[in-house]
This record gives C-alpha cells, structure tokens and sequence, in this order.
C-alpha cells in the first residue's frame, strides 16, 4: 500500500518540478505559464518530495532503508515523466489531475488505516 | 575545427570536460560489462533458479507457517540424516536474495569425509524437495561474479583492472557532474531523433535520474576491496604475506563477527538440544514476526554447543543482530560487542552495495537504476563518437580512432547483451550431462562476444548495429520459445501456477526483446538526424547566461 502511494506520490512530484519549468508546462498545456502557476507547481514540487520520503519510508523497514528506496523510486518517476513528455505530452493534462487525486485518496487511505 | 582543449587547461569546466571524455572513453568497456553483469546480478537468484530449468513445487506462503514449527520440522530432518554432527543449519523461507518459499537445511557430518547434508525442504510438510534433473549450471552467480572477477584472468589482476575502472567512474561522475551541470535545469529534457543533441539528453537524463545509485554502487564497489587496493597500509601495520592478511581479517572480523564468538569447540559432554520454541517466541517478541534468517546450531549434540540465530540479513546492521543460546541450558550468551568502527563501515556498505537492504521491490530499484548506469555508459561512449563525427566536415574521412571507437562501439553495447542472451541459450541446448557444462555456457558467452566485435569490425558500418540489433531482438525474444521446448517451466505452465520467478524471467526476456526489436526499427527509419554545429553543442553545455 505504502509502496504505491511512494511510486504515485514520485510521479506526482517529478512531475510538479516538470511543469514549473515553462517549456515543458507549455508542452503539456499548450500555452505559457504566469508565474504564480510556476511557483505553485514548484511549491507543489517540494511537498511531494517530502511526502514522498514520508511514504518510502512507511514502505521500508526503516527510515535510513526508506531514503535508498526513496531516490530509487524517484529515479523511476523521473524516467516516466521523461518519457512522456517527450513522446506524449499531451497525455498528461490527463495524468496530472488524476494522478493527484489518485496520490491524494491513497494518503488518506494510509492515513486511516495507518 | 573544434576549440576543444587538451589536458587541464582554461577553466575548470573545460579541464573537467577533458578528463570526464577520456576517463570515460578508456574505461567506459569495461565498465559497460561491469554494469551489465553486475546488474544481472540483483536477481542471480532467480536467474540460477530458472537456469536450473526445474519447476518449483507450489508452496505455502512461509509468513502463514509459525517459524517455530518450520525449525521442527528442520530439525526432524537432519536428527533423521545427520544425528552425528558438528553443525546443522538451517536458511529461513524468509532470508532476502531467496524469495523460493523453500528451507535450506545444511548438516555437517562429524566424520570429516562423510557428504554434507544440504536440501531444500517444504516448510509446511517438511519434505525434502527433489532438485533431480536440474541442469549444472553457472546460473545468475556466475554472470554476477563476473562482474568483479572478470573471466579467463587471475583474480588478483581482475581485482585491480576492477579498482582502477571503479576509480574512473567515480572521477567521471564527479567531473561529469561539473562538466553537465546544465542538467538540473534540462531535467526531464529528452528530444529525441536529433543526432547528438538526443545522446546527450539521453546521457543527462540517465545519470542525473540515477545519480544517488551511481555515487553509492561506486564508492562501496571501492571499499568493497578496499584493503587490497591499498596494501601498503595493511603491509605498515601487518607486514606483508599470507599471515599478515590473515591476521588483519582475524582482527577486524573475528572479534567484532561471530567467528570467534562462536563457541566452536566441543567441550566432550554430551546434551540434548533443549526445545527451541520457547527461544523462538522469545525472539519473536523482540524482532517481530519473520525476521529470522538463519537458524544455526554449532555442536548440536555437546553440552557445549550453541544456537545461533541470524536477523533476515535485509534488515541486519552487520553482525550486532545475531542472537547465541546454548544448546543444553538455553542460556543466551550476551555478547560483549566491541565496536569495530571500521567493520561496521565496511558491513553496511558491502550489505547496501548487494542490495541486501529492503526486499523484492528494492531490488527492481536496483535493477532499474543499474540498467540507466548501463544506459549512462552506453550513450556516452556512442556521444564520444556522434560529437566527433559531427564536427567533421562534409566528407572528410573520419580519423582511425573514431572509426575503431564506433565499430568497438556497436560490438560492445549490443554484442554483449548477445553474448549474455547467448549463455541463456547454451543453458538450454548444452546436453545435460555434457562434462564442464557450466564452463561452456560462459565460453558460449564470450565465444559470441568476439564474433559480434568481428561483425563489427567487418561489416559495413551502416548495417552493423542494425543487424546486432536484430540479432539481439530476435535471441532475447527467443528465449521463452526456446524454453517452452526444453524444460516445464515455460511461460503456459508458470503464469496459471504463479510461479513469478520463473515467468518473470521469460517476460523480461521478452520486454529485453522487443526494447532491442524497437532500437532496429528507428535506426531503419531514421532520416538524416539534425545535423548540430559545435556552436550549438557550446550553448547547450554552457549554462545560461
């Protein structure tokens, strides 16, 4: 459960970083960003890289465990997300919204179930 | 012409451009075959496994059977097969690197010529588990060996052809890190089907994405060997010789390790084992459910023996978590650990290196970021040659090294992958029981190796990556055909039985397949890529202004 949440979290934020880039957000959405969109995807950026230590962590058996599986994990997102934008840009105007609310039911799922 | 500079000259960027080239182009073979093999090597379990060719009973989820029952039922076995010995032992369904559901239970006789006792059991029923008909082979060890000890050479000069190409990378990542500093701004930036421009996105984007893995595989490689690269300060403290190593190993293991601890001689009184439920509930209680990973007695039937049980070695910080009882008594003997800090350093950095650390999903971390170093070097020797050619002009003939490189290149980056595609299949079509079986699947391997560099050096250098990449496509994709022939664990037996390791097996050799299957088709596609001019590849390399 926790290994799923960490590997959509990952996407989620290599993804964020991504669009906070103009030329990329302009690959995607097909026209340019204001800047506080960029900082949001940034700011967005930077709390999914921290919930996504949080779940590698919760996936691992402990926490030094869970920083390897951490960068492990956002090495595969980053490929991914790589990938996609050089070959299907315009897939992820889907994927963002539902990855995100993928990612977000996934937390509150572990968050209920602990 | 090119301005590019030679030796450490003009500023940092560029002096570190120079070395992280020529770091990279005389070493980047070897590496490439550390890499591969190495790689292979998180999952020389699984790969032995199906080499092997021998379906595995379907058995019970080892988490659903008390630990303390499978040890019965070990014990049954080897008080039946080896009453009289000096060591049982026994390897928990759980241990990482062993994801079988299966036991290993060990027995060493005390009639010193007598066999040793080693089966694997089905934990539920306790029975052994016939292994007859399995083919003698290298397996996944074999590849994964490799990649340190090389082949056909001494180990000794292996080790040091390993250290200074170990040395190399990590000079190439730091300077290549100085060198393409633009790539944190270029991320996730691939553009592909423009020449050198996509191989050095493809460079960037692979060691970027993998560099945390990169670092560390590196460095703990280094340490790994660490007292043999650098015996003058072994030879300072020690002497020089045999003995002066050993006494070295003695000091920096025996205490800190078990091997002295253990308590290995036999005082003369004979015991019984006492009932190890009780030590195992004790031991659950304090690790939690599934943790053991060995269960070993020493002199099991002297009252001086000793129980000693081993945490799962993914979640063991080197030799602290191992738990001794006496045999008779049942006394935990509490150990004095003396902390080694050195030991400790080298335990966790040889544990992390093997990937012992966390369990199968890790180990597909692993295996992805290994195959992106591989794809790291790839493209990165293929950037060498791409970046030359383009700064030739027109028609002008190339210089012989860049021609040598490009061919060398095409019969590395493909020819290997053949070469190991090539060792599967002499797996299967070897006769099984050929003498030196396991050695003639390796020379297999290399025996296609040379052919492929030979292909590459012969054929015309338009045809040769296509036809290497045909090649390739049609021997990987090959493999789950060629093993639906030769043994009863093809992919229509494994998938409706869930045996994930065997079929795991097929599948990636099938996805190995159709990558290289894809490879061919856009090298026989491709129109002319974008020509680049150096002044381009400068803006691309320099950071904004």
């Amino acid at each position: 459960m926790m290994t799923i949440a960490s590997a959509a979290l990952a996407v989620i934020t290599v993804l964020s970083f991504a669009l906070a880039k103009p030329k990329h957000y302009r690959q995607v959405f097909g026209l340019a960003a204001t800047p506080t969109t960029r900082l949001r995807f940034l700011l967005g950026g930077w709390v999914g890289l921290a919930l996504t230590l949080w779940a590698s962590i919760g996936a691992s058996y402990d926490w030094l465990i869970g920083v390897a599986f951490w960068c492990g994990i956002l090495a595969v997102a980053g490929t991914t997300v790589a990938l996609l934008l050089s070959y299907r840009p315009q897939s992820l105007r889907i994927l963002v919204p539902g990855l995100a609310s993928f990612a977000l039911v996934m937390v509150g799922a572990v968050a209920v179930i602990g | 012409m090119t301005t590019e500079p030679t030796g450490f000259k003009g500023s940092l960027r560029q002096s570190m451009s120079w070395l992280h080239t020529w770091a990279g182009l005389l070493l980047g073979v070897l590496l490439y075959f550390m890499f591969v093999t190495g790689t292979a090597g998180y999952f020389s379990n699984e790969i032995t496994r199906w080499m092997e060719g021998v379906p595995v009973p379907e058995v019970a989820n080892p988490e659903t059977i008390p630990e303390a029952e499978m040890i019965s039922r070990g014990l049954a076995l080897l008080r039946e097969n080896v009453p009289e010995a000096s060591y049982w032992g026994m390897r928990m369904p759980n241990e990482s690197h062993a994801e079988t559901g299966l036991m290993n239970v060990f027995g060493t006789p005390m009639d010193e010529n007598a066999e040793e006792f080693n089966v694997l059991m089905d934990p539920l029923t306790g029975e052994i588990v016939e292994t007859e008909g399995a083919r003698e082979t290298g397996g996944g060890e074999a590849l994964y060996i490799m990649h340190y000890e090389l082949q056909y050479m001494g180990l000794d000069l292996a080790m040091y052809l390993v250290g200074i190409a170990t040395m190399f990378m990590l000079v190439a990542i730091t300077s290549g890190i100085i060198v393409h500093k633009k790539f944190f701004v270029d991320m996730f930036t691939f553009r592909p089907g423009k020449g050198q421009r996509s191989w050095l996105d493809a460079h960037n984007l692979t060691s970027v994405l993998s560099l945390p893995f990169m670092v560390m595989i590196t460095y703990t490689g280094l340490i790994l060997f660490a007292y043999d690269y650098m015996p003058a300060v072994v030879g300072g403290v020690y002497g020089t010789g045999d003995e002066a190593v050993e006494e070295l190993y003695s000091e920096i293991q025996d205490v800190n390790g078990y091997h002295d601890t253990y308590a290995t001689e036999p005082v003369g009184t004979p015991a019984e084992m006492i009932d190890h439920a009780p030590i195992v509930d004790r031991i659950i209680a304090e690790w939690g459910p599934g943790q053991i990973g060995w269960f070993e007695i020493m002199n099991p039937t002297d009252a001086g023996g000793e129980i000693s049980i081993w945490k799962r070695s993914s979640q063991a910080h080197g030799y602290y978590d191992i738990k001794f009882f006496n045999v008779a008594t049942g006394e935990e003997r509490v150990m004095d650990w003396q902390t080694r800090t050195a030991n400790d350093v080298t335990d966790v950095a040889s544990y992390f290196h093997y990937g012992m650390y966390g369990g199968a999903a890790m180990r597909w971390l692993y295996f992805f970021a290994g195959l992106a170093g591989t794809a790291m070097i790839a493209t990165g020797m293929i950037l060498w040659t791409v970046k030359r050619r383009q700064a030739l002009r027109g028609d002008a003939r190339a210089h012989f090294g860049i021609r040598f490189v490009e061919r060398l290149n095409a019969g590395v980056i493909v020819g290997l992958p053949i070469g190991v595609a090539v060792y599967f299949w002499a797996n299967r079509l070897i006769p099984v029981g050929m003498e030196g079986r396991a050695d003639w699947e390796m020379n297999a391997l290399f025996i296609a190796w040379g052919v492929m560099l030979l292909h590459a050096a012969l054929r015309p250098k338009a045809r040769v990556w296509i036809e290497q990449l045909g090649l390739a496509a049609f021997l990987f994709a090959g493999i789950p055909v060629l093993n639906a022939f030769t043994s009863q664990i093809h992919l229509g037996n494994t998938i409706p039985q869930g045996d994930w390791v065997d079929a795991g097996f097929d599948l990636t050799m099938i996805g190995l397949g159709l990558f290289f299957l894809a490879a061919m088709q856009k090298l026989r596609g491709r129109r002319d890529a974008l020509p680049l001019s150096n002044e381009d590849i400068d803006a691309m390399m320099e950071p904004a202004q």
